[in-house]
């Protein structure tokens, strides 16, 4: 804590003999300034001020004091004011007291696996807000999880003040390895003509120019043999093929626009697991209402964390509104969501040569058709029947 | 308080010796720029004004003339003047 300091002033004939009389005895004296001719104004420690004051007696002075601050100062108006005193001393404990109960658990690293199976597991493990943390054992915590969720590999669970971190991984699971001995045949993934065929194992079943149609076999894993049995292969081959894709997607002309019609706040209190609301009625959101939930955790940011928390809500009205798009713009917006759809689909296979996009308008909905002509490749590996 | 003769006398021994002399009981003077000046093995202050500062030292006085000059600190080692030095005069 900082020491107490005193601004003062040496009044007299000669406040300079004072101030020098206060340096040979060793006081330090600071910031002194004069203010006229018999008075020096200066800041002393407030430890040396009762020295001081009886060397300015001796130097025909007189020190007064102006103002006093510091830590000093502090500890002696807080020893007047005992409530004050007792109401920081029941915070800090109440603190300190809070900190070894866990208000608040975070999940983090799940993916298929939810929050709420792993907030289950860890509660039926003792794990759950309110509880008394040191009373955790942190391995027993890891291995109910893992027991409770086979899903998942690894967990690790850590507390920092009032705050619980849990951390879980999930398995991976080992990929399918493709055989590479599994007799199949090379088929059509798409209807066209075939422009070039590179076939590195099995039989053509088609060739360079010839019209296949969607699962067609292109290549075949049977190869008939003139001297033995035939053989069953698994087919490779890469088949370039000129296709035409014809997409359409639709979009009303009128829609139903959602307008704010009213807002309102309510408020409530959560203790622990317990709620108390400040508003009359059910707190679920009425019917055509839209709900804005914002919490005030009663928390010093990782820190430490109270099992307080003030929750506002905002509910919205909202009122429907007939609304109608302009058939350009609509227009415009379906031939993107094509155009992305076409792409996605020749993504490293393919690329379109040509596009067209028509448009009509049917029973109030807009139908935009997109019409390609690409070049892709077509080859699609299919397992013989019994193989797998 | 040492005469003027003794000191000049410990003087010369601080530098037959090679020792800093400052332990010879000399004053010492630290200016850092044109606003701050450090007296060290001072003897008091002999006047005290926002323009002129007069700092008593075993050899004789110093006089530090200036604007806006304030008494920094000050104990029975040293003490420091701040403001706008213009110019150090030794009386």
């Amino acid at each position: 804590m900082r020491r107490g300091s005193v601004l003062c002033e040496i009044r007299g004939a000669a406040p300079l003999r004072c101030l020098n009389a206060l340096g040979e005895a060793g006081i330090e004296a600071k910031r002194a300034e004069r203010a006229d001719e018999f008075t020096l104004r200066l800041t002393l420690d407030e430890r040396d001020y009762s020295a001081a004051a009886a060397i300015a007696a001796r130097s025909q002075c007189e020190l007064a004091r102006i103002s006093s601050r510091g830590g000093a100062l502090l500890a002696r108006r807080l020893r007047r004011r005992i409530a004050l005193l007792t109401a920081a001393v029941v915070c800090f404990a109440l603190l300190a007291a809070g900190s070894l109960f866990v208000w608040e658990i975070d999940i983090s690293g799940c993916e298929s696996v939810t929050e709420g199976e792993v907030r289950r597991a860890l509660a039926s493990a003792g794990v759950a807000e309110g509880s008394f943390w040191p009373a955790w054992d942190a391995d027993a915590v890891k291995n109910h999880l893992l027991l409770e969720i086979p899903e998942l590999a690894w967990a690790g669970v850590s507390v920092s003040g009032s705050r619980a971190e849990v951390r879980v991984r999930e398995r991976i699971e080992r990929p399918e390895l493709a055989s590479d001995g599994a007799p199949g045949s090379i088929t059509a993934a798409a209807s066209g003509i075939i422009e070039r065929m590179e076939v590195y194992e099995g039989a053509p079943a088609v060739s360079v120019g010839d019209a296949v149609a969607v699962g067609e076999t292109l290549v075949s894993g049977e190869m008939a043999s003139a001297v033995g049995d035939t053989r069953y292969v698994r087919a490779r081959a890469a088949v370039t093929a000129r296709t035409y894709v014809e997409l359409t997607a639709c979009a009303p002309l009128k829609y139903g626009r959602l307008l704010e019609a009213d807002t309102h706040s309510r408020w409530s209190l959560i203790i622990g697991s317990g709620r108390v609301n400040f508003f009359r009625g059910s707190s679920q959101t009425p019917p055509g209402c839209g709900k804005i939930i914002e919490e005030y955790p009663l928390a010093w940011e990782g820190v430490f964390r109270l099992p307080v928390t003030l929750v506002r809500e905002t509910v919205i009205e909202y009122s429907a509104q007939e609304a109608e798009e302009d058939p350009a713009l609509l227009e415009q917006r379906l031939a993107e969501a094509l155009q992305s759809r076409l792409e996605r689909r020749l993504e490293g296979r393919g690329e379109a040569l040509s596009v067209h996009f028509t448009a009509r308008e049917s029973g109030g909905a807009l139908y935009v058709t997109l019409r390609a002509e690409c070049r892709e490749d077509i080859a699609v590996y299919t397992p013989a029947e019994g193989s797998e | 308080m040492a005469s003027v003769k003794l000191l000049r006398r410990r003087e010369e021994i601080a530098a037959r010796f090679d020792l800093p002399a400052e332990a010879a009981g000399c004053f010492k003077l630290t200016l850092v720029g044109t606003g701050r000046a450090l007296v060290e093995n001072h003897r008091g202050l002999g006047e005290y004004t926002r323009e002129r500062v007069d700092v008593r030292a075993p050899a004789g006085t110093l006089r530090i003339e200036g604007e806006a000059l304030e008494l920094g600190f000050m104990d029975g080692e040293a003490l420091l003047v701040t403001g706008r030095i213009l110019a150090l005069t030794l009386l």
